[in-house]
């Protein structure tokens, strides 16, 4: 498997490099994901992109987070904070732990 | 519906949200019968703890009777009556699996945010901040419950709600404070905070066979609670010095284990400490004020135990790590993994080996939530803990 899924924007083999690895002490599967350094902007380019928390890094570890869930959980988990789910851009402006109405179409 | 909202510092409304819907396929909604205020809603009320929104639904103890489940959820059912544990948890991840459920590595959609304060995330929490994901809390007339298949305990006795409440909190994290401790015969634990958590504490330390427990606060009637209700021995610290006593009670060696059940809030009746820790505080180059803790490991014996499940946010100054490290001392903490005690706890609540709601002093109807919130937080009228009906 060399897609990432729930990774936005989508990571494949041409913008980053993805393993799988048995983790030690039977603690199921490690995922390595090496992320291209020739990142849109360079160094510059991507201290803004964190800014706005659109950090190539941080959407990254939401993408892991986001499919360890979808693994391990069987679904994203969504709290009336962040109605999406583990997302950069939700944790920077959060919502007040308030019901909302749900997002997606049931 | 009505709920009890954080409005910024020392400041909560009860006002009308929406009602909560199912977000996750393995959600219940719990419309609720009993909640509590927790000593640790303070920390939020006063402010201490980073990334609270205003409007954030506060409240971590809580039950109730199921009304809706998610398609996910098997083991419950409508109407069903259930206690709902503070840590959400997925029963899936490799801390779940080692029991460790307030480590749940899939409940907190906000790891992010509490990787860059703590280093690694908790888990998801009820009306404990965004730190902790962002969860709408249960001092409300209804509550989404995530992971509803894993975390709630069916109550299928009909044992009031004030007694079997606690085990969404307050019990285990006390139960757990003293588990932390290996009692053994003889022993004698002093506990630091005579407040619910603590005098669950004292009565949890005797049911695991504590020789002597010690109770140490300032406020006379909760010293007086724990002398009535749990058989401990008291120390008013304002009053006595708390090493001395300590010492002479265990002919020097100091207790075997010292349980914190104070937390970040702790008062000190030595003035220029109390003045460091809450200018460093004021001025947000401290989050956590440390006397209770700083007394409990210089008190310990040599080789002791210092137990910790009163609660701290951030960074703590003047912490005796000499102390610590030189008598080969044992720290053990943690938020309370609580889906582990729910149901032994349960079983010796049902055997009439404790009744933990000897601690409450006051039920008021959620709307009152602001005014009960003050007289906790002020310890009027005697208040030691507060219940609110929706």
């Amino acid at each position: 498997m060399a897609r990432l899924p729930e990774a936005e924007p989508p990571l494949s083999d041409d913008s980053a490099q993805i393993s799988y690895a048995l983790a030690p002490g039977n603690r199921g599967t490690e995922v390595r994901v090496i992320l291209d350094k020739s990142a849109p902007g360079g160094g510059l380019g991507q201290k803004v992109a964190a800014a706005f928390g659109t950090d190539p890094q941080r959407q990254l570890d939401d993408a892991l987070r986001r499919f360890k869930q979808l693994l391990e959980a069987g679904e994203v988990i969504r709290s009336e904070g962040s109605p999406e789910g583990t997302d950069a851009k939700q944790q920077r402006k959060q919502r007040p732990a308030e019901p909302v109405a749900p997002t997606t179409g049931d | 519906m009505r709920a009890t909202c954080w409005m910024g510092r020392n400041t909560v409304e009860v006002r009308d949200v929406p009602d909560p819907v199912i977000l996750n396929q393995r959600d219940a909604i719990i419309q609720i019968t009993s909640t509590a205020i927790c000593g640790s809603d303070l920390h939020l009320y006063d402010g201490y703890i980073p990334t609270m929104e205003e409007g954030d639904i506060l409240g971590h103890e809580f039950m109730g009777n199921v009304v809706e489940v998610g398609p996910g959820v098997s083991n419950l059912s409508v109407g069903d009556r259930v206690v709902v544990p503070f840590p959400i948890a997925c029963g899936a991840c490799n801390s779940c699996n080692a029991d460790l459920y307030s480590l749940c590595e899939n409940s907190n959609p906000n790891a992010g945010m509490a990787e860059k304060l703590w280093g690694h995330a908790s888990a998801g929490m009820f009306g404990y901040s965004h730190l902790t994901g962002g969860f709408a809390g249960g001092q409300a007339e209804y509550a989404r419950v995530p992971f509803a298949d894993i975390g709630p305990i069916k109550i299928e006795n009909d044992l009031p709600d004030h007694t079997v409440l606690f085990l969404s909190d307050i019990f285990p994290t006390a139960y757990m404070g003293a588990e932390m401790c290996d009692i053994k015969p003889g022993d004698v634990i002093a506990v630091w905070g005579a407040g619910p958590v603590g005098l669950l504490a004292m009565a949890s330390a005797y049911l695991l066979g504590a020789e002597k427990v010690i109770a140490i606060d300032r406020f006379d009637y909760r010293l007086q609670m724990a002398s009535e209700k749990t058989g401990a021995e008291t120390i008013n610290y304002e009053e006595a010095n708390v090493l001395e006593v300590l010492g002479d009670i265990t002919a020097g060696r100091g207790p075997d284990a010292c349980i914190d059940a104070v937390g970040l809030e702790a008062h000190s009746d030595f003035g220029p400490l109390q003045l460091y820790d809450r200018v460093k505080q004021a001025a947000r180059l401290e989050t956590d004020r440390g006397p209770a803790l700083r007394e409990a490991i210089l008190a310990c014996r040599n080789g002791g135990i210092v137990s910790i499940i009163g609660v701290y946010g951030g960074l703590m100054d003047k912490f005796p790590i000499g102390s610590l490290m030189n008598r080969s001392i044992t720290v053990r903490t943690g938020q309370c993994h609580v889906q582990r005690y729910t149901k032994p706890l349960l079983n010796r609540i049902e055997n009439g080996e404790i009744d933990p709601s000897f601690v409450i002093t006051h039920r008021v109807p959620l709307d009152q939530a602001p005014d009960a919130y003050e007289v906790f937080k002020r310890k009027q009228d005697d208040c030691v803990k507060v219940v609110l009906s929706p």
